[in-house]
């Protein structure tokens, strides 16, 4: 599993995944994962198009990360899964608190517009 | 695959994947489709990161026997292992709430293995759980059966 992320120029931090989010997956980024959304830069939008495959505990890491980032009155979303990823995200209802796009400016948008308490 | 197969791992974490590749060069052998295989491996990864996990306190490694068997426009997967009484197949309740401050980060796994598996039956056998999951192309729903 590999993570890159790149603060862009609105303000927003992209984390870019890629390899299988599985439990060695997720024990391989969970702890820069979580720091990263933890930092002042808050608003993440997490790029799953390299995700070949998501299994619970990689959407517990998912999770952990938008709840780190909610307390420093940030916001994250989730951008461009595979079709399997995106059946997973969807059955759990992840989906439903972790809003899924396709489109990067749409994603900025909305973790812009969902810093708490704006 | 024209039979059965079955094969016992250590039951440790580093096991998942090569369970998983495992699996679907048996599921591409006996022309399953890819989206049958691709639930099969999901809820197997699911159901056997569970044993590993939470079936036992002593920190050791217990031996996980995988059977896979074809089925009708399918698969069918067993799972054996020695860990504490588990059913998988009991409804619980999903952990995702109205908003990511009340969402908890765990117990997804059971409700994707009742969400892909088109069957999903437990019993307890000579102190062992045997859990065994169907897949079947076409199938949308789970039916749990509880002994």
């Amino acid at each position: 599993m590999e993570l890159a992320y790149s603060d862009l120029e609105n303000g927003v931090r992209k984390i870019d995944l890629k390899g299988r989010l599985d439990i060695e997956g997720a024990s391989a980024i969970d702890l820069k994962f979580t720091a990263l959304a933890a930092s002042q830069q808050a608003f993440l939008v997490v790029d799953l198009s390299l995700v070949d495959f998501i299994a619970s505990l990689g959407i517990a890491t998912l999770v952990r990360s938008a709840k780190a980032a909610r307390l420093r009155k940030g916001s994250m979303a989730l951008l461009s899964p595979q079709p399997n990823v995106a059946k997973v995200l969807a059955a759990t209802k992840i989906d439903s608190v972790l809003p899924v796009y396709v489109d990067l400016n749409e994603a900025c948008a909305f973790v812009l517009s969902n810093a708490s308490g704006s | 695959m024209d039979g059965r197969a079955s094969r016992e791992f250590a039951g440790t974490i580093s096991d998942l994947r090569p369970m998983s590749e495992w699996l679907q060069g048996l599921a591409a052998n006996a022309g399953v489709d890819s989206e049958t295989a691709w639930q099969a491996e999901l809820c197997l990864n699911e159901a056997a990161s569970n044993v590993i996990l939470y079936g036992h306190d002593d920190g050791a490694p217990h031996p996980i026997t995988i059977d896979v068997e074809p089925v009708e426009r399918g698969v069918q997967i067993t799972i054996i292992d020695d860990g504490r009484p588990f059913n998988p197949a009991e409804p619980g309740k999903l952990p995702v709430g109205r908003t990511i401050e009340e969402t908890t980060p765990g117990g997804l796994g059971l409700h994707l293995i009742r969400s892909f598996a088109s069957e999903v039956r437990y019993r307890r056998d000579a102190n062992r759980n045997v859990l065994v999951l169907t897949f079947a192309a076409n199938a949308t729903r789970s039916s749990a059966s509880i002994p």
